[in-house]
């Protein structure tokens, strides 16, 4: 296991004539969590599955775990837990044969299986709907299931794709406090959202993908970086006559909601945007600088906004 | 508003969602065809022997009957989908009549019913049916459809609202219209039934609608077979829809 | 490690027996009761009270002819839920997780087989006891009884491999058993089941007399009612070979893209 528990190299995968991923390389070493972060439709799921071996890939090569995803796919299988994007779990089961049955398809004995289901039920919250049949769960205890079930052995590598999607906000915050705990325990996850705050929030470095390519690569701090220094909000009146003195001198200014801003700033900047305002005869309520937010970086890199920002 | 026209609104949106779903359209309109052919291929010729006459006949409004039966499956099925989907709930906070909800959903799958009535006897007559008891005749033959499927109807409402999942909803309807269309004098005639047997092939619902669309297309009895069909509407209008009002509240 | 779970003949049955095991599970008791023994029923009675007196002018006993035929149909019904189970697992993510999982590849397929050996043991037994009722006897002994079972199951299996490429390729459970029912009807009706061929009209009994489930039903007859068999079971059995290696070749194609 050369330190890597996911390597994947000029990965490449095409449906008939749609190219799903023309070019995706990246690593999760043991022990981290990355994110795989990108719009809807952007190849995550196709780069899971192909990861998963549930797809055979036309190009590049993968290993998981040490194990080559297309020499060796049993290998594969053996070392990793996956989650998919529905939660896929039998609705007239209980919650418990659920999670017995998976143990027993995986050789534990009956009492190992029965004892294993026991621990993740109370571990993820489950113990009070363990006999009632999945059909009574709500959305977020039915993903907290199908994560249970997949981690019924134990497995060092671990695909998440888009856990808290369709989820209401108190399901996605249950969800992430499991997955927070998984990290903790050093599991290696590779996790796919759509979700700036959810990578920001779970993950220890993001990969960016649009149009099945890599766009950028890093720490969430990094990636805040990219969009170059930092950016400076200013509020002043009358707000119009603001806008076209600092548009005059200054790259990058746009308006939202009453609030100017600057980007590429830095204390240079500052002090530029007071003099050009203090020339104008504006009056400036608020002034500060603060760094890039990751729906900036998104936007930056992808030329559109975010599933959040389309939503509201 | 008045339950009039929020009926009116309410059967519009049941009668659009059917016109875009080209499943629904198929399965409503292209199985009673596919069943006519088949019963007229497989069956033709040993009835035709039996009884000397011509089977389409016989068959073409038995099968108007039975996709006016089966058709009622699907609305209890629909309807229970709508009662789970919450749409009923957001008609109830709308402050709509009670009644128009129910009477909507009746009333769009009635004109459904005429539709698909009117294209299986349509198809029917390249294979030899004909009206031939003149034009008021044609229009007794729909309305006897009419009054046919308003029975089953109401019934597939009271099922759907009483029913705990989709499959209960379409078992509990299945089994009665299959049992009532094997027991009927539609696809043979009562004299081909065992002697025990023929009261309650009499009593069906079904056999003496299909009597009385027989006699209103080719010739033979009319008006007892109506009154009978009749009989059986108004025992539906007074037991199932009093039972239909009081489980919608 | 990966040896243990996935490779072998032991996982293959052990774990395709817990999965039919899951199979089973997923039909309600209330669904199975109703679809599997009240239906059955309702049909062999059904038509022998409608076609029983107008095949009696012909000289044959509908109560021995029609059991097969209730029969070949349920078989159909049982590979028809079969690719409405497939499409489902498909659809909600099922099928994904277990071809992910480190279980013998074939555990799924062999789940399948075992859950629809079960359910068409249920439904022979079912039409046979309620065909006895009616009258309906086997009269060729005990082999002959148990060669009508294999050859019934092995149609069901035979359908269900078609059905199942057809499930798995599809994520509408719904639209697939219906596209399904459409296809089995005439397949079914024109044929040998419910009246001989000879009642047919003469442009279309060629096809009545030539196609599979026609072959099946005459074999199904043969082994009931005594009389040489070995000719009709050999065509259906040809028969059967013929489409299984067919549709396995396309159900094992569908099964390696479906995620």
């Amino acid at each position: 296991m050369h330190g890597a528990g996911v390597e994947v190299e000029r990965l490449r995968k095409v449906f008939g004539k749609k190219t799903a991923v023309e070019e995706v390389s990246f690593a999760v070493e043991l022990g981290a969590v990355v994110g795989l972060l990108g719009p809807n439709g952007a190849g995550k799921t196709t780069v899971v599955n192909c990861l998963s071996t549930l797809l055979p890939m036309d190009g590049g090569r993968a290993s998981v775990a040490g194990h080559d995803v297309a020499d060796d796919p049993a290998g594969v299988r053996a070392s990793i837990a996956l989650t998919g994007q529905f939660a896929a779990v039998d609705d007239v089961l209980t919650g418990r044969q659920n999670l017995v049955l998976f143990g027993r398809l995986l050789k534990l004995d009956r009492r190992a299986a029965a004892a294993r289901a026991e621990e993740l039920l109370t571990r993820f919250g489950l113990s009070d709907a363990a006999d009632q049949p999945v059909r009574s769960y709500s959305g977020g205890m039915r993903r907290r299931l199908d994560l249970a079930a997949s981690l019924v052995v134990k497995r060092p590598v671990i695909f998440l794709d888009e856990p808290t999607t369709g989820l209401d906000p108190a399901g996605r915050q249950e969800m992430w406090e499991v997955v927070a705990g998984l990290r903790e325990e050093g599991a290696t996850l590779l996790l796919t959202t759509q979700y700036l705050e959810e990578a920001d929030r779970l993950a220890d470095r993001i990969v960016l993908v649009d149009h099945g390519k890599v766009i950028a690569e890093g720490t969430p701090g990094e990636l805040k970086r990219q969009v170059g220094g930092q950016v400076c909000e200013v509020r002043a009146e009358p707000r119009e006559q603001a806008l076209r003195a600092l548009r005059e001198r200054l790259a990058e200014v746009s308006e939202t909601g009453g609030v100017i801003t600057v980007r590429g700033a830095d204390t240079g900047t500052l002090a530029e945007v007071v003099r050009v305002l203090a020339g104008a005869g504006v009056e400036t309520d608020d002034i500060r600088l603060r760094r890039p937010t990751l729906d900036e970086v998104f936007f930056t890199l992808t030329g559109h906004r975010s599933k959040e920002e389309v939503g509201s | 508003m008045s339950t009039i026209t929020e009926t009116g609104l309410l059967a519009g949106r049941n009668l659009r969602r059917f016109a875009k779903s080209p499943q629904l359209i198929a399965d409503s309109v292209m199985f009673p065809l596919i069943l006519l052919f088949l019963m007229l291929l497989v069956f033709g010729e040993l009835v035709g022997e039996a009884t000397q006459g011509d089977y389409i006949d016989r068959l073409a409004p038995v099968i108007v009957l039975f996709s006016a039966a089966y058709g009622a499956v699907g609305t209890g099925v629909g309807f229970f989908a709508d009662l789970r989907g919450g749409i009923v709930d957001r008609f109830r906070a709308m402050n709509i009549g009670r009644l128009s909800v129910l009477a909507g959903r009746i009333a769009g799958d009635l004109v459904r019913v005429l539709l698909v009535a009117a294209v299986t006897t349509a198809v029917a007559y390249l294979v030899g049916f004909r009206f031939t008891q003149g034009p008021a005749a044609v229009l007794g033959f729909f309305a006897v459809v009419v009054l046919f499927a308003w029975i089953f109807l109401w019934l597939a409402v009271v099922v759907a609202m009483s029913g705990s999942s989709e499959q209960a909803v379409s078992g509990a309807l299945n089994t009665p219209v299959t049992l009532l269309l094997f027991l009927s004098s539609g696809f043979v005639p009562v004299e081909q039934f065992p002697e025990w047997l023929r009261p309650v092939v009499r009593a069906n619902p079904l056999s003496v609608a299909g009597d009385a669309l027989v006699g209103l297309s080719s010739g033979g009895p009319v008006l007892l077979p109506v009154l009978f069909t009749a009989a059986w509407a108004v025992a539906a209008t007074v037991i199932l829809v009093p039972l239909a009002v009081r489980l919608y509240k | 490690m990966t040896a243990r779970t996935e490779a072998g003949l032991g996982n293959l049955f052990g774990q395709g027996l817990l999965l039919a095991g899951r199979n089973i599970r997923l039909n309600s008791v209330a669904d199975t009761i109703s679809t599997m023994v009240i239906f059955p029923v309702i049909f062999v009675f059904g038509f022998l009270a409608l076609f029983g007196n107008l095949l009696r002018v012909r000289g044959i006993d509908y109560a021995q002819f029609l059991p097969p035929a209730i029969v070949v149909q349920w078989m159909f019904s049982v590979a028809i839920t079969a690719a409405f189970f497939f499409a489902s697992d498909r659809r909600n993510g099922m099928l994904a997780r277990y071809r992910s999982l480190a279980i013998s590849r074939g555990a799924v397929v062999v789940g399948r087989m075992g859950a629809d050996s079960v359910r068409a043991l249920l439904a022979i037994a079912v039409i046979i006891a309620t065909g006895y009722v009616a009258g309906f006897r086997f009269q060729a002994g005990p082999l002959a009884a148990l060669g009508f079972v294999a050859l019934s199951v092995g149609f069901a299996l035979t359908v269900s491999a078609g059905t199942s490429a057809l499930g798995l390729v599809s994520r509408d459970p719904e639209s697939v058993s219906a596209t399904l029912h459409v296809v089995y009807l005439p397949l079914l009706m024109i044929s040998s089941a419910f009246v001989p061929a000879d009642a047919f009209p003469g442009w279309i009994q060629p096809f009545v007399r030539n196609q599979p489930v026609t072959a099946v039903l005459d074999a199904l007859r043969a082994l009931a009612d005594g009389g040489p068999t070995a000719g009709p079971v050999l065509t259906a059995v040809l028969w059967l070979a013929g489409l299984l290696a067919v549709f396995s070749v396309a159900a094992v194609q569908a099964f390696r893209r479906a995620t």
